[in-house]
């Protein structure tokens, strides 16, 4: 990780420009000077982002074995390939702000960065998986968006890039559960339970109220967060409600009303104790999605292994083919 | 005539059931070079799903009925709805006698201009996967799109898309069908759609594809954004199934290539 | 490739060709239901976007071979099976993938020996069957070559990397492929299905695809300082095999977890 900038002369024509860069709401590009904190709220965050995209892997693809029909399965399995690209270029993204992939993935696996706590919910039933496309996904773009005008340059690139990709998986996840909705008894009853489940947690994703959200100034200020977390959740309540009554499925909140004088849906307040819970890592699946994960990464570690002692042998021979 | 699969018999051949597919995110204005201006806020999605008769399950607030709600953009839940804004809008009558060459080119023309589910600033044109408009046995016209790559997953979401736009202007009666042969490749991407992949910050394929049953390796791949070709292969499969990723050494920026095939 | 010289009926012909895409469907519908097992558990995340690609690549062949050998089956019986019929409704005696490809993960390098086989064999396989005189068989070849040489080629560097890196490694890849070995012969075993279908002209002889085959994986064995398994082929119960539908037990598993949701909604759509 880096330093401290040394406070020599040049350093505070460098905030200033920095400063001015984003005032003028320009783009921060790896090659510019910037402060160390604004460095590594930037790498919390596209860190976060990127292992996001590697956990998110698991209450999805737990489910491509099992999937109910071929087009569903071939579906399921884009979408986990995506998301494993998006981890890649995300990390990617990170590294470009001076810290190595494994830097990254050691803190996931010691629980000192985080990942979208809510992927720490199970998918029980084959519906869940529509339902984490439908609600999930719509609520990761609905920050999502916003992020495409994040200040620095390679985050935000990447933003768009994935934004565009994931509207299709949405749209498949609202797709499932519409065929579902309009199906057998069993099938309804299905999509209906896995809409139950997975409604408060996606309220949640936009994290905790604003009062009481310790990043977002900041985040803020540095152009990095474009609208609050109260905001965006609100939007995200506006777009699902109308969805909601297209797929024909109740979502469980009583307090969902159109509030004219507002202009938006009114909603319920989310559990901020389950919320925490989950943060702190009393979650349902927390621990065993970080287990599952530190056994990839330590099953594969002979793999890795053997890749590099290959590269070494390699180049070793090149460079004696060279010398001879 | 060589086809993919098709819906088994004795299944309608038209989708009866239309599925409103949510809105995708709009999209964010591409963003200029270097010491750049960020693009303007893009609006999000407008919320879709009809507007109900009854308030359903959630109250108003307010008095009055539901007449008073204020709902964005909504299309229809029951009838097909065309997924995307910006071409002649849901009921526009076609300008063409069915039965005529007229009808095929302008069913050519507006299944042409769909945007490809998954990377949805290409075409079905810009990306050389509408194969042909003809006339069927039957009279009837009929659509062939190939797949990318066997597997592609979007095929559905594309024959549906087409369909939904045909009839939108009018073209009820197309049938859309998957053809195998020849096999897509990619040369077939138009210049155009080379053009916006860059643009998109995503480097289009270098070279011509390989002959079959060889492995290509492409000897330099520009950079995108700075256009250095000081470039290196991450990964060789990438978030689909045509991309690898790649990092510019010079400018640090990580992105797409398609690979040729 | 030539056409029906040996003048068989074409019913005959018919029904086995029926029988022959069938078979590839299956290959590819297994093959893929193996690597999608390792969804995020790969050993770094690049191989979790190789495999999960190849596994969509081998699914939509199999999609496509499915839903034509059901089309076939129907001018033959009058009764239509889907894909997803055919892929969640036959029992284990019914599906006739070669045994190769139900092996299960017994870890990575057991995972790249089955990939680097069964796909050496795939691209002799399509490469061949380009020039098919059915239509559809040529055009699923024509697509499925391209796909298969980045399978057959990512599984070869895996297999020189393991076999060329650590001890570790180098030991676990000569198991691996000592396990997947005695399933090979079947993959070039020509039966009277195979001699109709080639007479015709529709398929390729099992056989003639051998050398090719043992050229590449030899010089893949090669520079991965590894040697061909001298373990024998292992036949099924009165020599009978995957064609067959006489499987290894592995199968009963992985169809009992692919297909148990699908069975659970008897008619329901997805």
């Amino acid at each position: 990780m880096t330093t401290e900038a040394p406070a020599a002369p040049g350093a505070h024509d460098a905030q200033r420009r920095f400063d001015g860069m984003i005032a003028a709401d320009e783009r921060i590009e790896p090659r510019d000077w910037m402060p160390d904190g604004y460095r590594r709220t930037l790498i919390r965050q596209i860190a976060q982002h990127a292992h996001s995209e590697i956990i998110g892997m698991q209450p999805e693809g737990n489910w491509i074995t099992r999937a109910p029909s071929l087009k569903r399965k071939a579906v399921l399995i884009a979408k986990v390939q995506d998301e494993a690209g998006h981890g890649l270029y995300l990390y990617s993204a990170a590294e470009t702000l001076g810290v190595s992939r494994e830097e990254l993935l050691d803190l996931l696996h010691e629980g000192r960065q985080r990942y979208s706590s809510i992927f720490n919910y199970p998918t029980l039933t084959w519906a869940d998986v529509g339902a984490i496309g439908w609600l999930v996904d719509g609520a990761a773009i609905t920050n999502q968006v916003p992020l495409c005008r994040c200040s620095y340059g390679p985050y935000a690139r990447a933003m768009v890039r994935i934004c565009k990709e994931e509207s299709f998986h949405q749209r498949q996840g609202f797709d499932s559960l519409y065929v579902l909705a309009r199906g057998t008894g069993a099938q309804r009853r299905m999509a209906q339970d896995a809409v139950d489940r997975w409604y408060w947690p996606s309220l949640m994703m936009f994290g905790p109220p604003d009062a009481e959200s310790a990043h977002s100034e900041q985040s803020m200020a540095w152009n990095i967060k474009r609208f609050t977390n109260d905001e965006l959740r609100q939007r995200f309540v506006d777009i699902i409600v109308p969805q909601a009554e297209a797929l024909g499925l109740t979502l469980p909140d009583p307090d969902i009303a159109w509030n004219a004088e507002r202009g938006h849906y009114d909603f319920g307040t989310p559990d901020w104790d389950e919320f925490k819970q989950v943060l702190k890592g009393g979650g349902p699946c927390n621990r065993q999605r970080l287990e599952h994960r530190r056994r990839a990464h330590a099953d594969g570690a002979w793999v890795r292994e053997a890749a590099r002692a290959h590269a070494a042998k390699r180049a070793a021979r090149d460079t004696a083919g060279e010398a001879a | 005539m060589v086809t993919g699969p098709r819906p088994p018999a004795g299944a309608p051949t038209a989708e009866p059931r239309a599925v409103p597919p949510p809105p995708g995110p709009p999209e964010p204005a591409a963003a200029p070079a270097g010491g750049e201006r960020r693009p303007a806020a893009p609006d999000l999605p407008a919320a879709v799903g009809a507007p109900a008769a009854e308030p359903g399950p959630y109250r108003v607030r307010e008095q009055g009925g539901p007449g008073d709600r204020d709902r964005r953009g909504a299309a229809p839940a029951a009838p097909p709805a065309p997924p995307e804004a910006g071409r002649s809008g849901p009921g526009a009558e076609s300008g063409a006698e069915p039965g005529g060459a007229a009808e095929l080119a302008e069913i050519e023309r507006i299944a042409a201009s769909v945007p490809d589910p998954e990377m949805p600033m290409l075409t079905l044109e810009d990306l050389g996967i509408l194969r042909a408009v003809r006339r069927g046995g039957d009279g009837r016209p009929v659509v062939e799109v190939t797949p990318t790559y066997s597997g592609c997953p979007a095929m559905d979401a594309i024959r549906e898309d087409v369909r939904g736009r045909l009839a939108a202007h009018g073209h009820t009666g197309a049938e859309v069908r998957t053809v195998l042969s020849p096999p897509w490749s990619t040369d077939l991407i138009t210049e155009e759609g080379r053009r916006k992949l860059a643009e998109h910050g995503i480097a289009p394929p270098t070279g011509r594809a390989p002959a079959a049953g060889a492995v290509m390796v492409p000897l330099s791949v520009r950079c995108p954004r700075c256009g250095s070709t000081r470039t290196r292969e991450l990964s060789r499969f990438g978030s689909t199934a045509c991309r690898a990723l790649r990092v510019c050494d010079a400018c640090r920026e990580p992105f797409d290539h398609v690979k040729p095939l | 490739m030539s056409g029906n010289e040996n003048g068989a009926p074409q019913a005959e012909v018919d029904t086995a060709t029926a029988a022959y895409v069938l078979r590839l469907g299956d290959d590819a519908l297994i093959a893929s239901q193996r690597l999608a097992e390792l969804a995020a558990r790969g050993p770094q995340l690049e191989e979790d976007v190789a495999l999960a690609n190849i596994a969509l690549d081998l699914l939509g062949q199999a999609r496509v071979l499915l839903d034509y050998a059901g089309r076939l089956e129907e001018q033959l019986t009058g009764v239509l099976r889907t894909e997803d019929d055919l892929a969640f409704l036959r029992d284990e005696r019914q599906f006739c993938n070669a045994r190769l490809v139900e092996l299960p993960n017994t870890d990575f390098a057991h995972t790249v020996a089955r990939q680097l086989l069964f796909s050496g064999y795939a691209l002799e396989l399509y490469t061949a069957l380009q020039g098919s005189a059915d239509e559809t068989v040529a055009g699923v070849a024509g697509k499925a070559v391209k796909e298969v040489a980045y399978h057959r080629d990512h599984a070869a560097r895996w297999a020189v990397r393991l076999g060329d890196g650590t001890e570790e490694s180098s030991e676990r890849m000569a198991a691996a492929l000592e396990a997947c070995w005695p399933y090979t012969g079947e993959l070039f075993t020509p039966d009277e299905v195979t001699r109709t279908v080639a007479a015709a002209g529709v398929g390729a002889d099992p056989a003639g695809l051998r050398p090719g085959w043992d050229a590449f994986i030899d010089g893949v064995l090669a520079e991965a300082g590894l040697h061909r398994p001298e373990t024998a082929q292992i036949t099924g119960p009165a020599g009978l095999g995957g064609r067959q539908g006489v499987h290894t037990e592995h199968l009963g598993y992985l169809l009992a977890e692919m297909q148990h949701i699908h069975r659970s909604h008897p008619g329901a759509t997805w």
